[in-house]
């Protein structure tokens, strides 16, 4: 991939068939769907006029059919009762254990299993800042529906029906069992959802803003993030006295810590990682470290210390 | 599937309830759970993490998974029977039976289908409706052919039955992430190992 | 009305371009279509500076829109969509940043080259940004996409389009 060399735009005509976007050769024209009689004859009218059409409306056939057989992620929903909810603890428990496992294996130094595990949070990190920042958005926005309904367009009857339940639902990821009732209209809800692929974005009326600052980014993470990973918001968000770019997120008792016992590797590296990974891809860049504070109340009270880049500070002085 | 690492007294009164209500009962009751989304994104940054490790050698891929799932079969039953004190199934249809409706449903909470006997009742298929593991998924160009992303699976369920004495080949035979209509796990029991040799050692 | 549209990565990379146009009745002329990418890049500065704005989209209006009616129910509190962000001769370039900071990013030409203004409906190009960030999600939640990596789909691509023609065609 990295040695091809991007060619004009004007090339597509030489090129077999694409599928999807190939920044090697640009944007490709023309609208879908193109009525299907206009499909062939079109085609090659276009091709001698000398502006390829031929390769794209071509593949949009191909693709058409490719894509009704099999699914896609593109056809599931991101509402969060749209899947899965809920599996049990165990089967994490195990899960990370042998990612961390297979970190040891791979690796040459406890360092490098720490890196190793860093990584998979990250990996984390950088999609929870999309997703749960969408989903509020989805959230805030169904509430608001319910005042102005001229908002949201046509859809909005059933996109008020199928996100106003997760607001209810959405924080008891981790009760022990919910009602049978709750879970009925959490499945027609997800039914819901489920009914259209753009469901979601077309029933926001506001996104949720940006987060701009470091408290408010930090704020992200201590609640939302934390919540939608342990069930509770982190137990405080401190601001360092002696440096103005450091940051403590303290988690009195971790939830992975409990319950992933491994020898003289820090789990909590992950959960760096995840920090790392949202604050990162929003533009804080940073450095995320773990320690662990045992005391007598909390004896696995974990501090997790986010130091900002220096440019983040300026960034934030010179907009303050 | 043995409960001979636990007691035996309780899953009697167990047995005669509904297996189904059974474990929808551990799952509510008995169970600590975590959001599923944390747990397919894990899964998915391992088996990503694993395809650029492994420079996109498919095969190798499909086999790490399936011995990490060893790993965890072999644990995981312990668990299992602990938490469910299930009775020593005495068919391989009543095992199929507890894997569908109390293993899976308590441990990924959902309940896949059997079918697909062979005609000497030694093989069956599973046929996950629902996959926790593939929520988000779409496999790659290069991978679609080889790669079996949730191959973990099989080596879970190869790890926890030899540990209750079967020895069984578990594989994939369908994907719906390869374009396929199932998802289609196949158990073939191989032999019942006899007690006291130690499991774990082919 | 002929669109050129990119999503730009972390690293000024593009990672998604398309074109929609209509073949027979409008398109870019051919000296424009290849100017595009650069006409879209020299006003990612304007993106940058209007990323860390408290109201970005409040400071674009007086400062760049030329014949640029806003209306004034889109001047709200949200500050991913940022309407118009800059223009070239005839042509009006739109702006919307995603949590990530992936940089949308589209081109809008008027359906004849007589060289009058584009107007922007901010409606409809909000609706078409926000369905496209809720399709990059889906593909940043794929474990196998990387980040900044190119969007290579053909689901997604032809999802877009889709789009484009509810959205941005009249």
């Amino acid at each position: 991939m990295s040695h091809k060399i991007i060619n004009p735009s004007t090339s597509v005509a030489q090129h077999p068939a694409p599928q999807g976007y190939d920044y090697t050769i640009g944007p490709q024209q023309t609208l879908p769907d193109l009525p299907q009689s206009m499909g062939p004859s079109s085609a090659s009218t276009f091709a001698s006029t000398g502006i390829s059409t031929t390769g794209p409306s071509a593949a949009s056939a191909a693709s058409s059919t490719n894509l009704a057989s099999g699914p896609s992620v593109y056809s599931s929903s991101l509402h969060p009762l749209a899947h899965t909810q809920q599996v049990s603890l165990a089967a994490y428990a195990f899960l990370f254990q042998e990612m961390v496992a297979q970190a040891r294996n791979a690796s040459k130094s406890v360092a490098e299993i720490e890196l190793r595990l860093h990584r998979h949070g990250y990996h984390l990190g950088v999609r929870l800042l999309e997703l749960l920042n969408f989903r509020s958005s989805v959230n805030a926005s169904s509430r608001s529906a319910f005042f102005k309904t001229s908002t949201a367009g046509p859809s909005s009857t059933s996109a008020t029906v199928s996100s106003s339940a997760p607001s209810a639902q959405l924080h008891g990821y981790h009760s022990h069992g919910s009602g049978d009732a709750a879970g009925a209209t959490a499945a027609a809800a997800a039914a819901a959802a489920a009914d259209d692929g753009h469901a979601l974005a077309h029933s926001i009326s506001h996104m949720k803003r940006r987060d701009l600052t470091m408290v408010e980014i930090l704020q992200f993470v201590h609640s939302t993030v934390w919540t939608y990973l342990f069930g509770r918001p982190s137990d405080d968000l401190v601001k360092s006295s002696d440096r103005d770019n450091e940051f403590m997120i303290v988690d009195h008792a971790p939830l992975l810590t409990r319950f992933i016992s491994s020898t003289n590797v820090q789990c909590d590296f992950f959960v760096c990682g995840v920090v790392e990974g949202v604050l990162d891809s929003a533009c804080f860049p940073c450095a995320v470290t773990v320690h662990s504070v045992p005391d007598d109340k909390f004896p696995e009270k974990a501090v997790f210390v986010v130091r900002f880049e220096s440019a983040v500070l300026e960034r934030e002085a010179l907009r303050a | 599937m043995s409960a001979s690492t636990s007691g035996t007294s309780a899953p009697a009164a167990a047995s005669r309830k509904s297996l189904k209500a059974f474990s929808e009962d551990v799952w509510k009751n008995k169970t600590a759970k975590i959001n599923a989304e944390l747990f397919t994104l894990t899964y998915g940054s391992i088996v990503s993490q694993l395809c650029t490790d492994y420079e996109r050698d498919f095969t190798r891929v499909n086999n790490q998974l399936y011995s990490m799932g060893y790993n965890i079969g072999v644990r995981l039953i312990e668990d299992f029977l602990a938490r469910t004190a299930l009775p020593r199934c005495d068919s391989l249809a009543k095992t199929s039976e507890v894997i569908s409706k109390c293993a899976f449903k308590v441990f990924l909470n959902v309940t896949p289908q059997i079918g697909n006997w062979s005609s000497n009742k030694d093989s069956f298929s599973i046929f996950l409706e629902e996959n926790p593991l593939s929520d988000f998924v779409e496999l790659p160009m290069d991978a679609a052919r080889e790669l079996w992303y949730s191959n973990i699976v099989c080596g879970v369920l190869k790890g926890a039955l030899e540990m209750v004495q079967m020895d069984c080949d578990v594989w994939f035979v369908s994907d719906v992430l390869k374009g396929d209509q199932l998802t289609e796990v196949r158990v073939k029991l191989n032999r019942i190992l006899k007690d006291e040799i130690p499991a774990g050692e082919d | 009305m002929p669109c050129y549209f990119a999503i730009i990565g972390a690293k000024d990379n593009p990672i998604y371009e398309a074109e929609f146009t209509n073949p027979q009745l409008n398109q870019f002329p051919p000296e424009l279509k290849e100017l595009n990418p650069f006409i879209l890049h020299a006003s990612l500065d304007i993106l940058e500076d209007l990323q860390w704005q408290a109201h970005p989209q409040s400071g674009a209006s007086t400062g760049t829109s030329g014949g640029f009616l806003r209306s004034r129910s889109s001047a709200n509190n949200s500050n991913c969509y940022l309407g118009k962000i800059d223009h070239f001769y005839g042509l009006a370039i739109t702006g919307y940043l995603s949590y990530g900071n992936m940089k949308f990013v589209m081109i809008h030409s008027g359906n004849t080259n007589s060289g009058l203004p584009v107007t922007i409906e901010d409606g409809p190009v909000k609706s078409f940004y926000q369905e496209v960030h809720e399709l990059y999600i889906k593909t940043l939640m794929n474990p196998f996409y990387k980040l900044n990596e190119p969007i290579t789909s053909p689901v997604f691509d032809s999802k877009v389009r889709t789009l484009a023609k509810r959205y941005l065609t009249k």
